[in-house]
C-alpha cells in the first residue's frame, strides 16, 4: 500500500524557507482541493541571518513562477539591479587590477568560442570588454533594462541586490495570501518519529503537534531537523576555502543622486576581500577573512579604511560580525527530511552562490516532489548526488578565484596556491586549459551551476593564459570571431545611448511601475 | 518645449499655422488618442496601445504609418482623413495648471501654449484674440478641444486600468509586403487579448459593459481591420 505525500512543513522564516514554500505551494497549486498543503513554521525568537544581499538571474524566473510582481519587489525589497561583479586587486593586487564577470555570454557564445581570437588579435582589451557589452554598462553605471521594458525581462541580462530581511517578509506577505501557505509563528520543541525513522510530527510551544509528510529544514546554522535530530555529518571545506569571519556594515549615500553602482563590486585585501552592494536605500559592504592570516583589529581596520573616502564619520558605523563555518552536510535529504539553505551548508559569499543553492534545491523538490512515501527515497538519492556534485563545482570555481591570484602581500594568498588546498578536480582543470580553451564539453551536467563562460570571464580576467593550439584557427572561425566582435561594438554603441542610469530606472519604478507585458 | 500659460496681452500679436506638414512634426508614426475618439477613428485608423518610453505606460494610439516617420494621413498640407484625431487638432496647445504658488495638485487648468512649436508665426496664420482681447473662433475651438482631450485622458486611464487588471494587453507584430517587394513591421504595438477578454467572468462582463468599457476594447479589436487600409494608401503612394 502506497502512502501519499499530501503535507508539506518548512521550518524557518528566512529567505530560504520562504522561497521553499512560494516555489513548492505555486507548482503545486497549494490550498486547492486534493492538493498539498504547505506550512511554515517559523520561530519568534531566531533572528534571521539575512545572507547574501546579491542574487543571480535565476532569482527572476523563480520569483515570477511565484506570481509576484517585480514592481512591488524593487519597491519594498530596497532592490537594486546587479549585472555581475567587478573584482579588484584579486590578480596582481595593484591600483590597476581589476576586470568584470558580467552576467551575458560572450558574443555568440553558442555557436563559437572567441577565446583564442581575442588571445591571438585582441588583447589589448580586457576579456569581458571585448567579448560583451555589459562592462561598459556597469562603467557607466547603466541600467540593465529601460522603464518600457516589461517585468522580468531584460535588455541585458540582469539580476538582483536587495536587503535580506525586508525580502523575507515579502515573500511571506506573498505566499499567506496569494499562495495559501499557513504561516505558525511558534518554536519548535521536539521532534516525533515513525518506527521507521521518518519524522511524524514537530511539537510546538504553543500549536500543539504539526504533521507532515515532508520537512523542509530551513532553520539556519542550527540545522534543527538535518543536524540536530539525524545527526547528518557537515564536511567542514575550510582546507579549501579558508574565509570564517564576516563582517558588514550598512553604508548610507552620500547624496540622494549618488550613482547606484549596478554591479557588486569585491575588492581583495590582505587577508580576504571586500564586498560592495548597492541597494536603492543604502550601500552594503563587508570583510570576509580568514582568522588564521589577520586579527579580527586589522581586519576592521582594513574595512573601515575602504569606507572612509565615501562617508563623513566612519567610527559611527556599527560593525556585526558574523562567524562562517565553510562546509556542508554529507548528506542533504534524509528520510523525509530535506535541508535547503544555511542548514545545508555554507561556503563564503563570493559570487553570491547561497540564494542560488537555495532556488535550485526549491525547484528540484518541487518539480520532483514524490507523490508517494516510496517513491521519496529514489527522489532523495538523486537529490543529494546532484547537490554534492553542485557543491563541488561551486568550491571549485570560488578557489579558481584565489588559486590564479599572484598576490605575495600575505600568507593567505600564498597558502591558497598551495597544491594540497587545491580540490583535483579544479587541479585537472586548470592542467587541461594550459591546453585548450574551456568550452561547454569540459563539463559533465547539462545544467551547470557555473557555465564555462564564467570561467572564461575569471581566468582570462585574471591573466591566466592558454597555449595555442597547433591546429590554429580556419578561415570560417577568423571570420565568425571578426563578425562577433563588430557586433559587440555596435551593440554597445546602441546600448549605452538607450538605456537610463541605475538611479534613474529605480525612480521610475517607483513612481510608474514596471509594465506587465 | 516651452510651454508658459496662454496670455491675452503678451501673446496678443501671435498666430498659429493651422495647415498640417512635416515642418510641423505631423510625420510621427503614431498620434495619441482617447476612446471617446475610438467610434469616429474606427471607420479610418487602426487603433493600438503603444508604450510612453519616458513611464513605460501605455496610452492609446492610431497608426499613422508603416515607417518609423511617415504619416499616410499628411498629404501636402491636408490631413487626408474624414476625422482628424483631437491631438492632431490642437495646435501648439496644452492643458496645464495655474500656478498657485502652493501645490498645484488643486490648481485650476489652463490652456498653454508651447512658445518652441514651427506654428507659432507672427503675420501667417490664425489670431488667437481680437482687438479687444476677446478669443477668436479658432482659440475657441482649441479651447474645445482640449476640453474633450481632458475628459478623454481620465477615461483612458480607466479603460487601461481594467485591462491590466484583467491582463488583456498583448504584443501584437504586425508585419506584411508592399506591392515593390519591400516589407513592414512596425514595433511596439500592443493590442486587446480577444480570447482572454471572451473567457472573463459573466459577472466581468456586465460590469465592463455597464461602464462602456466593452464597446472600447470591442472597438480597438475591430480596428485591427484598418491595417490593410494603411497598407493600401502606402501602394497608392508607391505608384504614383
Amino acid at each position: 500500500m502506497s502512502t501519499p505525500v499530501k503535507s508539506i512543513i518548512v521550518v524557518g522564516g528566512g529567505t530560504a524557507g520562504w522561497i521553499t514554500a512560494g516555489v513548492i505551494a505555486a507548482r503545486h497549486h497549494a490550498g486547492a482541493e486534493g492538493a498539498i498543503t504547505v506550512t511554515l513554521i517559523e520561530s519568534p525568537n531566531v533572528p534571521i541571518v539575512g545572507v547574501g544581499e546579491g542574487t543571480w538571474p535565476t532569482m527572476r524566473s523563480t520569483l515570477r513562477s511565484m506570481g509576484v510582481s517585480e514592481t512591488e519587489f524593487v519597491r519594498e525589497c530596497e532592490v537594486s539591479f546587479k549585472q555581475g561583479a567587478r573584482f579588484q586587486r584579486w590578480a596582481s593586487g595593484g591600483d590597476d587590477d581589476a576586470y568584470y564577470h558580467p552576467l551575458v555570454l560572450p558574443q555568440g557564445f553558442l555557436k563559437g568560442n572567441l577565446v583564442p581570437h581575442w588571445q591571438e588579435r585582441r588583447r589589448d582589451r580586457p576579456f569581458a570588454e571585448a567579448v560583451c557589452v555589459q562592462t561598459a554598462i556597469c562603467d557607466r553605471n547603466l541600467a540593465p533594462k529601460q522603464i518600457a521594458t516589461p517585468e522580468f525581462a531584460g535588455v541585458v541580462n540582469y539580476a538582483y541586490h536587495l536587503n535580506a530581511g525586508k525580502f523575507a517578509g515579502f515573500l511571506q506577505r506573498h505566499c499567506c495570501s496569494k499562495l495559501g501557505v499557513r504561516h505558525v509563528v511558534d518554536d519548535v520543541t521536539s521532534v516525533l518519529t515513525r518506527p521507521n525513522g521518518d519524522i511524524a510530527v514537530l511539537m510546538t510551544a504553543h500549536n500543539g503537534s504539526i504533521e507532515g509528510d515532508l520537512f523542509v529544514d530551513c532553520t539556519g546554522f542550527r540545522s534543527l531537523l538535518l543536524g540536530q535530530h539525524y545527526g547528518v555529518p557537515f564536511r567542514s571545506r575550510k582546507q579549501v576555502l579558508f574565509v570564517d569571519t564576516a563582517l558588514a556594515v550598512q553604508v548610507p549615500y552620500q547624496s540622494e543622486d549618488s550613482p547606484i553602482v549596478s554591479h557588486t563590486v569585491s575588492t581583495a585585501q590582505p587577508a580576504g576581500w571586500i564586498w560592495d552592494i548597492g541597494l536603492s536605500s543604502r550601500r552594503g559592504v563587508g570583510h570576509v577573512y580568514s582568522s588564521a592570516h589577520t586579527s579580527a583589529d586589522a581586519a576592521e581596520q582594513a574595512l573601515r579604511d575602504y569606507i572612509r573616502p565615501s562617508v563623513p564619520d566612519v567610527e559611527a558605523l556599527s560593525v556585526r560580525k558574523i562567524d562562517i563555518n565553510p562546509g556542508h552536510r554529507t548528506r542533504f535529504w534524509e528520510r523525509n527530511c530535506v535541508a535547503v539553505g544555511l542548514s545545508a551548508g555554507f561556503l563564503e559569499p563570493l559570487e553570491a552562490s547561497a540564494l542560488v543553492l537555495v532556488e535550485l534545491a526549491a525547484g528540484m523538490i518541487a518539480e520532483q516532489m514524490p507523490v508517494t512515501r516510496e517513491a521519496m527515497d529514489i527522489v532523495a538519492r538523486r537529490f543529494n548526488d546532484k547537490f554534492l556534485y553542485r557543491w563541488d563545482r561551486i568550491i571549485d570555481f570560488l578557489k579558481l578565484h584565489y588559486v590564479l591570484s599572484t598576490r605575495t602581500d600575505n600568507a593567505f594568498w600564498i597558502d591558497n596556491r598551495a597544491a594540497p588546498t587545491v580540490p583535483d578536480s579544479l587541479s585537472e582543470l586548470l592542467e587541461l586549459w594550459k591546453h585548450q580553451y574551456p568550452w561547454h564539453g569540459d563539463f559533465v551536467q547539462k545544467d551547470e551551476v557555473f557555465p564555462a563562460a564564467s570561467y572564461q570571464y575569471v581566468l582570462y580576467g585574471m591573466g591566466f593564459a592558454t597555449n595555442p593550439s597547433h591546429l590554429g584557427q580556419s578561415t570560417k572561425e577568423r571570420q565568425f570571431a571578426a563578425e562577433q566582435f563588430e557586433e559587440n561594438e555596435r551593440m554597445a554603441c546602441r546600448l549605452l545611448a538607450a538605456l537610463p542610469s541605475n538611479r534613474e530606472l529605480l525612480q521610475a519604478v517607483r513612481s510608474y511601475g514596471m509594465p506587465k507585458v | 518645449m516651452r510651454r508658459v500659460p496662454l496670455d491675452n496681452v503678451k501673446h496678443r500679436d501671435l498666430r498659429v499655422a493651422t495647415a498640417y506638414g512635416v515642418q510641423y512634426g505631423d510625420d510621427a508614426r503614431v498620434v495619441a488618442v482617447v476612446p471617446q475618439e475610438f467610434r469616429k477613428l474606427v471607420a479610418e485608423y487602426p487603433v493600438f496601445l503603444a508604450k510612453d518610453p519616458r513611464t513605460g505606460r501605455f496610452n492609446f494610439i492610431v497608426l499613422l504609418g508603416l515607417d518609423q516617420e511617415e504619416n499616410l494621413f499628411l498629404d501636402g498640407p491636408r490631413w487626408d482623413a474624414q476625422y482628424v484625431p483631437l491631438n492632431a487638432r490642437r495646435g501648439p496647445f496644452v492643458v496645464g495648471r495655474a500656478s498657485t504658488g502652493q501645490g498645484d495638485a488643486n490648481a485650476a487648468t489652463i490652456v498653454h501654449i508651447d512658445l518652441d512649436s514651427r506654428r507659432i508665426q507672427q503675420t501667417n496664420g490664425e489670431p488667437l484674440f481680437r482687438e479687444d482681447g476677446t478669443q477668436t473662433p479658432y482659440l475657441q475651438g482649441v479651447g474645445s478641444v482640449l476640453a474633450e482631450l481632458m475628459v478623454g485622458i481620465d477615461t483612458a486611464r480607466s479603460l487601461l486600468g481594467k485591462l491590466e487588471l484583467h491582463d488583456l494587453i498583448e504584443p501584437v507584430q504586425i508585419h506584411g509586403r508592399l506591392a515593390d517587394g519591400t516589407e513592414f513591421a512596425p514595433d511596439g504595438l500592443y493590442t486587446i487579448h480577444e480570447q482572454r477578454l471572451r473567457d472573463l467572468s459573466a459577472e466581468s462582463i456586465v460590469e465592463l459593459h455597464r461602464a462602456g468599457y466593452l464597446e472600447q476594447m470591442y472597438l480597438v479589436i475591430a480596428s485591427l481591420q484598418r491595417v490593410a487600409d494603411l497598407v493600401s494608401r502606402k501602394n497608392r503612394r508607391l505608384s504614383r
